[in-house]
């Protein structure tokens, strides 16, 4: 692991480093740079990513009609979903 | 050929109601999912695996939610896809305060939150109760996605 020692870091961006550190919940100085660095990473997609997506897709259309015999009514999938995550709703 | 798009992280329900074809919202979820990967790339929570498979094994069967496996493996990079560890845990239960949410919503919310991405749910409840004031995200219902 490398270190890092930086010089003549304005107040402000201090005080909004601090800040950041606390939001994300990062316990180091370099858990916060790894977690900014996550963020300003725009992510690439190649043509074989959209392939690879699109693939998904195809086989999601084909689990819809493998569904469509077998899977009817109620409850809606919100509401099964919400049953699933909010078994403390008081 | 490659280009950048935005980060768009997608609630599991979208993706069951998009499976479950006799489901009120099922072709918009299906139609909704088709045009966003075209234009955006899913960063998920590891737990969507869990939700999407774990009710489709229980609604349908085993054999049918290992199918829909294959399917977010295609559909979601490895390395857009976040682990719900201890660290994403103990850094996304505070939101549950802060939102007024539930822990596996949170979980969402703390993944949309660290890459930037865009929270789409199709649950209102969810959405609409998000505090405006600590989000520094766009968050949307199915219905209202403006892009």
């Amino acid at each position: 692991m490398a270190t890092i020692l930086i010089k003549n870091i304005p107040e402000d961006v201090l005080k909004e480093l601090k800040r950041l550190k606390v939001e994300y919940g990062c316990k180091t100085w370099a858990e916060l740079l790894e977690q900014l660095t996550i963020k300003r990473e725009a992510p690439v997609v190649t043509e074989e990513d959209r392939r690879r997506m699109k693939k998904g897709l195809e086989g999601l259309r084909r689990l819809r009609l493998e569904a469509a015999g077998e899977w009817k009514g109620p409850p809606s999938v919100v509401e099964e979903i919400r049953r699933t995550r909010r078994h403390d709703r008081e | 050929m490659t280009a950048s798009s935005p980060f768009l992280t997608l609630d599991s329900n979208v993706i069951i109601s998009a499976a479950k074809i006799h489901e009120p919202q099922s072709e918009k979820c299906y139609n909704f999912i088709t045009k966003v990967i075209d234009e955006f790339v899913l960063v998920e929570p590891s737990i969507i695996y869990q939700e999407v498979c774990g009710t489709l094994s229980r609604k349908m069967n085993t054999k049918f939610a290992s199918n829909a496996k294959d399917q977010l493996d295609l559909l979601i990079k490895p390395q857009h896809l976040v682990n719900c560890d201890r660290k994403t845990c103990v850094s996304a239960f505070t939101l549950c305060a802060e939102h007024k949410i539930y822990a596996i919503d949170a979980l969402y919310l703390h993944v949309a939150l660290n890459y930037g991405a865009i929270l789409v749910s199709l649950d209102k409840e969810f959405i609409d109760g998000l505090n405006p004031r600590k989000l520094p995200i766009e968050a949307y219902t199915v219905d209202n996605f403006p892009y």
